[in-house]
């Protein structure tokens, strides 16, 4: 009896392992894991217009729980990295996450609802995988193409590093205006943190 | 005039985007600012409005004018295709042309879309690129925006060059210049709430906008360049939490 338990622990241990410590973001593929995602935020996106604040919220919360902060947040501050001091960290990192979930949210909130298709996956190794998907629209003809760079963490989870809309990766947008700010400001990365937080601010 | 070239010429000696490190070539900032600020309240003020009354059409007008425009533009993608020796998508756009403003009347239905020929935009800017022109320094032009030096001087030829211009040269000027308000409203209409999100949300609405350019201007190298930029900044990032 005790080695029928025993069998049946070890045949169902990755499931078991998967489902209680990785809870449900954990995906065997890239392509289901950016489905799961694109599934929740095509439902987000069905909330009438009147309840707009309301879709922004959810949307954000799914970007949340999935995107990599640590690694954006490093990234676009581009070659100031260095400069952020360790006790910086906590509270950039905190409003980085704020901040990138409510842009990522803010603007894909924009789009209608449609019917989602993934084109292509490739692996390009260190930088990522990206994930090549489509939404078609039923009053529109043309279709958007929205990208998917994700990365693999430790655990075997996947995180979304970047996403690129209408031809352009947000990630790599906020670290050229980060830079650029960074740049004129002699890479302070306080100022950085009050100029965020002022943004946040006023988008209430 | 020889003057005029030698400038053109002195501002594409620089490449605006270095691939290795990403960072945007961009000397004329101060001024490109100021500019920026003069397009924006223009933006604001009438382009965005006109927009707003615009996108009230009902769609399939709408779609219908989208149509039109994007017919008038074929025979310069046509010509420009030749020079860059892609004859197989001049074939396509010059076909585009023909059947879309035949059957598709005048350009307002997009027939050739149906039977699978897709459009594809390119410009002088492109031709100028396949010669092996570099792309010159980050401009932004009053009331057209962000150009790079290449394609600001391919936009003017393709201006010169356009058929349009030859049907209209005897129409008032307000005519003359119709197509073009028309396509700028049009595009904004197209784009109204990309547009108001990102100057809602950007930290630096300048910038963004010239990132948004560049990465759509030059998706290839773009892509390029950001794997092996992406690649040093993982593998820093390993080195760190190694080192941590």
């Amino acid at each position: 009896m005790n080695k029928l338990i025993l069998l049946f622990f070890l045949a169902f241990f990755p499931i078991l392992y998967s489902n209680t410590v990785l809870g449900d973001s954990y995906h065997d593929s890239p392509e289901s894991y950016v489905g799961s995602i694109a599934k929740e935020t095509l439902n987000a996106l069905n909330i009438s217009e009147e309840e707009n604040d309301k879709k922004i919220e959810i949307i954000s919360q799914i970007f949340l729980s999935n995107l990599a902060i640590k690694e954006i947040s490093l990234f676009v501050l581009g070659p100031y990295r260095r400069n952020l001091k360790e006790d910086q960290k906590k509270e950039y990192f905190k409003i980085l996450k704020n901040f990138i979930s409510e842009i990522y949210s803010v603007r894909l909130a924009s789009y209608p609802s449609g019917k989602f298709k993934i084109l292509s996956t490739s692996d390009s190794g260190r930088s990522g995988i990206i994930v090549k998907t489509l939404i078609e629209f039923s009053d529109n003809p043309n279709p958007t193409k929205i990208d998917w760079r994700l990365i693999k963490k430790r655990n075997g989870e996947f995180k979304i590093f970047d996403i690129r809309v209408v031809g352009v990766w947000m990630a790599q947008e906020q670290r050229s205006t980060f830079t650029s700010f960074l740049s004129k400001n002699n890479g302070n990365i306080d100022n950085l943190i009050d100029r965020i937080k002022s943004q946040l601010k006023k988008e209430g | 005039m020889n003057k005029v070239i030698y400038i053109f010429l002195l501002l594409l000696s620089t490449t605006i985007y270095s691939y290795a490190n990403s960072e945007i070539n961009d000397p004329y900032e101060k001024s490109n600012r100021i500019i920026h600020n003069f397009n924006d309240k223009v933006d604001v003020l009438i382009l965005r409005p006109v927009s707003v009354g615009y996108s009230i059409l009902p769609n399939p007008l709408e779609e219908g004018i989208s149509n039109a425009l994007q017919n008038v533009s074929e025979p310069i993608n046509f010509t420009n295709f030749v020079f860059q020796g892609e004859i197989g998508k001049a074939f396509k756009s010059i076909s585009r042309f023909l059947i879309n403003s035949t059957i598709g009347l005048f350009g307002l239905i997009d027939v050739a879309e149906k039977i699978n020929l897709k459009k594809n935009n390119t410009d002088f800017g492109f031709t100028l690129r396949s010669w092996g022109i570099k792309e010159g320094p980050y401009l932004v032009v009053p009331f057209f925006g962000p150009r790079s030096t290449r394609h600001l001087t391919g936009s003017i030829i393709d201006m010169v060059t356009n058929p349009l211009n030859y049907l209209l040269k005897d129409e008032d000027s307000a005519i003359r210049i119709s197509p073009s308000l028309l396509y700028a409203v049009s595009a904004r209409s197209g784009n109204m709430e990309t547009i108001d999100n990102l100057r809602e949300t950007s930290i630096d609405y300048y910038t963004s906008l010239k990132s948004i350019y560049i990465q759509n201007r030059f998706s290839e190298e773009i892509n390029e360049g950001n794997d092996y930029m992406l690649d040093d900044f993982f593998q820093s990032l390993d080195e760190e939490y190694i080192n941590e």
